[in-house]
């Protein structure tokens, strides 16, 4: 799981960094260089940061394959107080029906993940993630 | 090595000796590019040497979908009695695989 080194960003500061990519796979690295990007302003060790990068990966994946034709992910990463918070939504091509996931992306992101969720709602589908979590800082 | 490819967020090199076919992956296995790996891989698995070792010290980033294409090529080879081997893990690769219960299927313990 995911924990910090170091208080780099004071425990009450709020980093909102927002990421509109092209809804194909071909755009999967861009999310996880952000989520590192996000993720060493609060110095997070190694493993932490590969925990995020897979995680925001294999469920962008889930976004990418249930995604309109032609559409786009609106990603917000939001780092405030001691947890890290990645949202994601896209158009979905099956109306309200929220991705399934296989068994071995499940397998990864409950190893690497502290929660997440898939949703679907008003055509659009979508996840939380709440793994990116680090101890408050000292 | 013979058989480069010219993905630019991958690379897969592929030199063969005898029943041996040894294999340098560079890059990012995502679910982009991990379909240029199984295109090269495939026939290998399917054709070539029943022994294939892939070195991946070069591979910065793999998730679920590079797993599945290389058990995919594991299953191909267990099935003509061969095998497939990764070496050269860096510390994320082995901790993925370790965290997957992958790690002794993938690196040829079993």
């Amino acid at each position: 799981m995911i924990q910090s080194m170091s208080d780099h960003v004071a425990s009450d500061a709020v980093v909102d960094v927002q990421l509109s990519l092209p809804a194909t796979s071909s755009h999967l690295r861009l999310a996880r260089v952000m989520a590192a990007g996000v993720a060493s302003l609060g110095q997070l060790d190694y493993d932490s940061v590969e925990d995020l990068r897979i995680a925001v990966d294999e469920l962008c994946t889930l976004l990418v394959q249930g995604a309109a034709p032609g559409g786009r992910i609106d990603l917000v990463y939001r780092l405030a107080g001691d947890h890290l918070e990645v949202e994601a939504r896209t158009a979905s091509r099956a109306g309200a029906v929220a991705p399934a996931v296989p068994s071995l992306t499940g397998q990864i992101l409950s190893a690497v993940a502290d929660g997440y969720e898939l949703w679907a709602a008003d055509g659009h589908i979508g996840f939380t993630l709440r793994s990116a979590r680090w101890a408050a800082a000292t | 090595m013979t058989d480069p490819t010219a993905h630019p967020l991958v690379e897969t090199l592929v030199a063969i000796d005898g029943d041996v076919a040894s294999v340098k992956v560079r890059g990012e296995l995502d679910a982009h590019t991990v379909g240029e790996v199984e295109r090269v891989l495939t026939p290998v698995a399917e054709d070539g040497p029943t022994q294939l070792v892939l070195d991946v010290s070069d591979v910065g980033f793999v998730d679920s979908s590079g797993l599945r294409v290389l058990l995919g090529l594991r299953r191909r080879l267990v099935a003509r009695g061969g095998q497939l081997r990764l070496v050269e893990l860096s510390s994320a690769f082995r901790r993925l695989l370790d965290l997957t219960g992958l790690l002794d299927e993938l690196t040829g313990v079993r």
